[in-house]
């Protein structure tokens, strides 16, 4: 008398099925190591336009200007006082899309000892989006130790997640050890919201 | 036409023996690798018992936890009836070059105690809310080169307020992500544990006119 036939693959069948799945685990996992990435194509590489104060610096599809540069240890943002361990460095700049509606939301200042500082914690961009042809007024206000100051840049990008075959403009803020001392004794500065519109003329 | 008959298991292993064992012994150290956690690496100096005041590495903090208090209010904020806060304050400084975000912050604390998290459902490993002394605003990160005097605050209830407070200090790794191969910090260690006194509550709540 025989048993009833077997059904369902047999066990070598499963035994080989989970080798092979293994093995191209394991190869699939190596193939990554040699993959390219970001740091391997340079062709993405963001378009760096450098610059000063004063200078306007092409984003492509907007020009920025950074207009000013303030200092101070305690700003006062949507009615609260942040008092930093370092300097609140703020920066007033201005973008003035060229081709299409575009704000900038993308910030970072770094230093010569290649320390970078972005839009985390109580670090702010405040900018709006406008219409090509008409200035938006925006400020930026990160904290710093005082020993960054002597060397620090800005970069400013449109987008805050991608700046991988975009333009960043980098401005050398050009502040020294005096204006962080003077800084440290500043008074407590009011940040502004954006403004859209050429600024208004001043009396003479 | 041959039919192709299926081995039993055992003709299988008696016809394929050295299979069958590599099999065996690769299924075997698959299951010992992850039930020792994994691939990850190791951390055999494991925690080491601090007291209040001692100045922490835990990559990528250098950090300090000095006293607890168990307060009625924190800043502007009541705790809810029933309810209080208990308060660790400190120094935190970021060491590496890179500015961190929130989550990297409060998941270098671990306190041993139950309590509320932010969205105010009961939790066995609460969160810390980390504000900065001079000005009560909440640390959502930080960037490098600065040192902030500062208050983690837990909401626990007002019945269990701890006479003293174990907290474990954690270290992370930065390495990319697996998912989207982004440098962040990962893989949190503990590296030290303190205990801290915790001062108990005002024998009476303030009232909300006094606030």
């Amino acid at each position: 008398m025989t048993g009833p036939a077997r059904s369902g693959p047999a066990l070598g069948h499963v035994l080989g099925t989970a080798v092979v799945c293994l093995a191209l685990l394991a190869a699939g996992s190596w193939l990554q190591g040699w993959l390219p990435d970001d740091d391997a194509d340079p062709a993405a590489e963001p378009h760096v336009r450098a610059g000063g104060v004063g200078d306007a610096l092409d984003l492509r599809t907007a020009t920025v200007t950074v207009d000013e540069v303030r200092g101070t240890r305690r700003v006062e943002q949507y009615g609260t006082e942040l008092v930093s361990p370092g300097l609140w460095v703020v920066v007033g700049y201005t973008v003035v899309p060229t081709e299409e509606n575009a704000t900038v939301t993308f910030a970072e200042l770094e230093d010569g000892r290649g320390r970078t500082w972005g839009l985390v914690g109580r670090n702010a961009n405040s900018c709006a989006e406008s219409p090509p042809g008409v200035p938006v007024r925006c400020t930026v206000l990160m904290e710093v130790p005082a020993d960054a100051l002597p060397t620090l840049r800005l970069r400013l990008a449109r987008l805050s997640r991608e700046t991988r075959f975009d333009a960043v403009a980098e401005v050398d803020l050009g502040l020294t050890r005096d204006d962080a001392e003077g800084f440290a004794t500043a008074p407590t500065y009011s940040v502004p919201a954006p403004e859209l519109g050429d600024p208004p003329e001043e009396d003479s | 036409m041959p039919t192709r008959i299926p081995l039993a298991p055992g003709a299988l292993v008696r016809t394929h023996p050295w299979l069958s064992l590599g099999a065996l012994a690769l299924v075997v150290a698959l299951a010992v690798v992850t039930l020792t956690g994994g691939w990850s690496r190791s951390a055999p100096e494991g925690a080491v018992q601090v007291a209040p005041g001692t100045e922490v590495d835990a990559a990528p903090f250098s950090l300090r936890l000095d006293e607890a208090s168990a307060r009625f209010v924190r800043g502007d904020e009541d705790a809810e009836p029933g309810q209080a806060f208990v308060v660790v304050e400190g120094q935190v400084e970021l060491t590496s070059s890179t500015s961190v975000t929130a989550t990297t912050l409060t998941d270098a604390f671990r306190a041993d105690l139950s309590g509320y998290d932010l969205g105010g459902s009961a939790t066995q490993d609460p969160a810390p809310v980390v504000s900065v002394v001079p000005d009560g605003s909440t640390l959502l990160g930080l960037g490098p080169g600065l040192r902030y005097d500062v208050q983690l605050s837990y909401v626990v209830d007002e019945g269990s307020v701890p006479d003293r407070l174990d907290v474990t200090v954690l270290e992370h790794t930065r390495r990319p992500s697996a998912l989207d191969g982004e440098l962040r910090w990962f893989d949190a260690t503990p590296v030290a544990r303190l205990t801290l006194d915790v001062a108990p509550l005002p024998a009476i709540r303030p009232a909300e006119e006094d606030l």
